[in-house]
C-alpha cells in the first residue's frame, strides 16, 4: 500500500454516520468467512481479527496441525494483505528477517550496495516456532514490530501499513529453545491458545479441506485500507468513565500481594501486568464493541479479552509454579472476583 | 427524539428505584417498630411502668427518619443509568450517554454520539418491557407479622397498672412476707417474757412462802428435773406447760440459748444476770404475765383426757424440790422441804390456741428447767 494512501487514511477520520454500520458489517462478513475456512476455532478467529484491527501482534500457542499457519494465510488472504512465512531455526540470522545489503554490479559497470528487504517487510507476517530462533534474532524481530521500522547500515525504512505479527509456539519439544523473555512477551497484544479441535468440527474439516487449501482460492472482503479505516474507525469509540475505571480495577487486581489471604489468588502472583496491558485492553476493547454493533464499549468486551490480554504478561511465583498453578487458573478467579465487583 | 426515549426510561426507573427505597424502609421500619414494642413490654414489666403516649412517641422516630432517608434518597441520572445497564440489558450505553451529556459538547465525536443515541432508543422498548416483568422484592409479610404480634403483646402488656411485682397474687405475697424475718418489734417480745421466766426461776429458787394459785387453782410447782422419776399417780394432774393446747401460731422466738440461764444451787438470784433482790416476784400475781394478757391457759384439770405423750411431763399439782448436790441420774423424785411454786404458766383458754408468745415462753422455761444440775 503506497504510504499516501496510508496517509490519507489516518488523517480523514470518517465522518458518515453509517460508518459505525459499515464497519460491523464488514467485521461480521470477516469473521464468518474465516470462519468457515477455519473450522471449530470461531473464538480464535475472533481474538485474531480483534488483535489485527486493535493494531497488536498475537502469539499463538498450540500443538501441531491444528492449522495456525493456513488461518494466517486465509486471514491475509481475505484482507488482500501481502504475507510473509519466517521458520525459525537455530541458525537463523536477523538479516534474514529484517533483510540484508547486498552488492549490486548495475549495468555500465557500476555497483553499490542495495538493501533488499526481508520477510518482515510484509503486511501479515507469520513466524513458525519463534522460541527455536537464538535470542539475537528473536531481538531484531521484535524490535521491528515495536518501532515499526528497521535501521540497517544508518538507513530507516519503515514497514508497512497495517503491519500485524503471528508468531507461534509449539507447546512440546522444547529441548534446546529460547523462551522468549518476559519483556519481549509483553509486546505482544494477545497470547491464544489453540484447543485442539471439536468431533463434529474435525468431521466438517474433511469436507473443507481434505482435497484443497481454501485459503488459495478466498475472495477478499476488504482491502488494507478498509483494515486502516477502521483502525481509525475504533479509536473513536466512546469509552465511559466507568469503562476506564473497570479497566484500571482489571489491571491493579493482577498486581501481587503476598500477604493476601488464602483464598485471594493474588498471593500466587510474582509479577502483575503493566501499563502497557492496560492500553492493550482499551484497544481492543473498542473492536469487540464495533464487532457487536456498538459506538460505545461495555464492560462485556473487557470480560472477552482479559484472558488473552492478561495471561502472558504474569509471572507466577515459583512456589506456586510447584504446586501446580498456573496463568489462566490464577487469572480465572481474579477476573471472576473483578467480576462480582463491577 | 432518540434522547427523549432514553429519558423516559431513566424516569421510569427512577420511580422503580424510589419506590424500593421506601418500600426497604418500610421494612425496616417495621422491623424496628417490633424491637422497640418488645423493649417497651420488658421495662414496663421490670423498670417502670411505660406510658402508652411515650411509647408512640419513641414508635415515631423510626418512621419518620426511615421515610425522610428515604425521601432524600432520590436516584440521579447516573445511578438510573447504571442500574439499567446492569439489569436491563443496556449494555453501558446509558452510562455513557448520561456521561456524554455532562461534558462540553465537542470532546465526543459527533457520529459516534448519533450512533450511541440511536443504540441506546433502540434498546429502550425492551428495557421498559422487562422493568415491567421484573418480579416485585417487598418482602413484608415476615415484619408486618411480627410488628401485629409485637403490638398485641404489647397493648395487653401496657395496660397492665404497674410492675410485674405489683401485680402477683395474694398467697405469694403472704408467702414472701412469711419468710422475711422478724422484726424487731416481734424479737422484743419473747425477751420481755424471757426476762419473766428467768425472774420467776429466780423466784422460785428462794425459800419464801409459796406463790399464789394460778388462776385456775392449780397448785404450781416448780420445774422438773431431768431424770425426775414420774410424778405420783395420786397426785392430781396439773397444769403441765406441756400439756397445754396450743391456740395460736407457733411464731419463732428468741432462740432459747440466749436466755439466762439460772445457776445451781439455793440462791439462784444471784449471779444470774438481773437484779432483782430479795422481793419475790410478783409480776405473776394473778396468774397472768405481762405479756399473756387475754390468753388464759386452761389448767389441765379442766381438760379433758390427757393425751398420751411420751414426752416426760412435769406434775404442776406435785411440787418440787431442786437440790444442788443430787445427781440426775440417782435422783427418782425425793421431795424435800415443799419448794415455793414456780410462776404459774397463763392459763390456757378452753377455745384458743397457744400463741407464738406463749410457745416461747413454755419453751424457755422446759429449756431452763433442764439447765439446772
Amino acid at each position: 500500500m503506497a504510504e499516501g494512501e496510508h496517509q490519507a487514511a489516518m488523517s480523514n477520520p470518517t465522518a458518515s454516520d453509517s460508518a459505525y454500520a459499515d464497519a460491523h458489517r464488514q467485521l461480521q462478513g470477516l469473521q464468518s468467512l474465516l470462519g468457515g475456512v477455519i473450522v471449530g476455532q470461531g473464538e480464535l478467529v475472533t481474538h485474531l481479527v480483534t488483535a489485527l484491527f486493535a493494531g497488536g501482534h498475537v502469539l499463538i500457542e498450540g500443538l501441531p496441525g491444528l492449522g495456525k499457519t493456513h488461518l494466517a494465510k486465509a486471514l491475509a488472504a481475505a484482507l488482500g494483505l501481502r504475507w510473509a512465512r519466517v521458520q525459525c531455526t537455530p541458525d537463523l540470522m536477523p538479516a534474514d528477517v529484517t533483510g540484508a545489503e547486498i552488492y549490486v554490479s548495475a549495468a555500465g559497470g557500476a555497483s553499490s550496495f542495495e538493501f533488499r528487504p526481508g520477510p518482515v517487510f510484509a503486511q501479515l507476517v507469520l513466524v513458525d516456532e519463534i522460541n527455536r530462533a537464538t535470542p539475537r534474532t528473536q531481538a531484531a524481530l521484535l524490535e521491528a514490530m515495536q518501532e515499526q521500522q528497521v535501521t540497517h547500515a544508518g538507513t530507516t525504512h519503515r514497514l508497512p501499513r497495517p503491519f500485524c505479527v503471528l508468531a507461534t509456539q509449539n507447546p512440546i519439544e522444547l529441548e534446546g529453545t529460547y523462551p522468549l523473555p518476559e519483556a519481549q512477551l509483553d509486546r505482544f497484544m494477545f497470547k491464544l491458545i489453540v484447543p485442539f479441535p471439536a468431533r463434529t468440527a474435525l468431521r466438517a474439516l474433511l469436507d473443507v479441506s481434505l482435497d484443497a487449501e481454501p485459503s488459495d482460492t478466498l475472495q477478499a472482503v476488504a482491502s488494507p485500507a478498509d483494515v486502516l479505516r477502521i483502525t481509525a474507525l475504533c479509536r473513536s469509540v466512546l469509552l465511559a468513565e466507568r469503562i476506564k475505571e473497570a479497566a484500571v480495577d482489571l489491571v491493579m487486581a493482577t498486581q501481587p500481594a503476598p500477604d493476601a489471604a488464602a483464598s485471594d489468588a493474588r498471593r500466587h502472583i510474582r509479577y502483575g501486568a503493566s501499563p502497557r496491558a492496560l492500553q492493550a485492553l482499551i484497544r481492543a476493547a473498542r473492536v469487540r464493541a464495533l464487532m457487536a454493533g456498538r459506538a460505545h464499549v461495555d464492560v462485556a468486551d473487557l470480560d472477552a479479552i482479559a484472558l488473552p490480554v492478561l495471561r502472558h504478561r504474569i509471572l507466577l511465583r515459583l512456589e506456586s509454579e510447584l504446586d501446580g498453578m498456573d496463568a489462566d487458573t490464577t487469572l480465572a478467579t481474579l477476573v471472576d472476583g473483578w467480576r462480582r465487583r463491577l | 427524539m432518540a434522547t427523549s426515549s432514553v429519558h423516559a426510561l431513566l424516569a421510569t426507573v427512577r420511580r422503580h428505584l424510589w419506590r424500593a427505597e421506601f418500600m426497604a424502609a418500610l421494612r425496616l421500619a417495621l422491623w424496628a417498630s417490633a424491637g422497640l414494642l418488645l423493649v417497651a413490654v420488658a421495662v414496663h414489666l421490670v423498670v417502670s411502668p411505660v406510658p402508652a403516649r411515650a411509647a408512640g412517641l419513641v414508635l415515631a422516630l423510626p418512621w419518620a427518619a426511615l421515610f425522610a432517608r428515604a425521601a432524600a434518597r432520590r436516584p440521579d441520572d447516573a445511578a438510573c443509568a447504571l442500574w439499567a445497564d446492569r439489569h436491563l440489558g443496556g449494555a453501558s450505553a446509558f452510562t455513557t450517554l448520561v456521561e456524554l451529556d455532562r461534558v462540553t459538547a465537542g470532546r465526543a465525536h459527533a457520529p459516534a454520539r448519533r450512533s450511541l443515541e440511536q443504540w441506546a432508543a433502540s434498546r429502550v422498548p425492551a428495557c421498559l418491557q422487562q422493568l415491567a416483568t421484573l418480579p416485585a422484592t417487598t418482602r413484608l409479610p415476615c415484619p408486618l407479622l411480627s410488628t401485629a404480634v409485637c403490638a398485641a403483646l404489647a397493648g395487653f402488656v401496657l395496660s397492665l397498672p404497674g410492675r410485674l411485682p405489683d401485680v402477683l397474687p395474694a398467697p405469694a405475697v403472704a408467702a414472701a412476707v412469711a419468710e422475711r424475718p422478724l422484726s424487731v418489734a416481734d424479737a422484743a417480745v419473747p425477751s420481755a417474757l424471757v426476762n419473766e421466766v428467768a425472774s420467776a426461776l429466780r423466784a422460785a429458787e428462794r425459800p419464801g412462802p409459796p406463790e399464789p394459785q394460778g388462776a385456775g387453782g392449780a397448785p404450781t410447782a416448780g420445774p422438773a428435773k431431768a431424770g425426775d422419776g414420774p410424778a405420783p399417780a395420786a397426785a392430781p394432774p396439773a397444769a403441765v406447760p406441756g400439756d397445754l393446747v396450743a391456740v395460736h401460731d407457733v411464731r419463732p422466738a428468741t432462740p432459747v440459748d440466749t436466755l439466762p440461764t439460772p445457776r445451781g444451787g439455793t440462791t439462784s438470784g444471784g449471779g444470774t444476770g438481773r437484779e432483782a433482790g430479795d422481793s419475790a416476784d410478783r409480776r405473776g400475781d394473778g396468774g397472768v404475765s405481762r405479756g399473756l394478757q387475754a390468753r388464759q391457759p386452761v389448767p389441765r384439770s379442766e381438760l379433758g383426757p390427757r393425751p398420751a405423750s411420751a414426752a416426760r411431763q412435769a406434775d404442776t399439782n406435785q411440787l418440787g424440790s431442786y437440790q444442788d448436790d443430787a445427781s440426775a441420774a440417782g435422783a427418782t423424785g425425793r421431795l424435800a422441804s415443799p419448794a415455793p411454786a414456780a410462776a404459774t404458766p397463763p392459763a390456757v383458754a378452753e377455745s384458743t390456741r397457744l400463741s407464738p408468745t406463749e410457745t416461747t415462753y413454755v419453751q424457755t422455761w422446759l429449756k431452763a428447767s433442764t439447765r439446772r444440775p
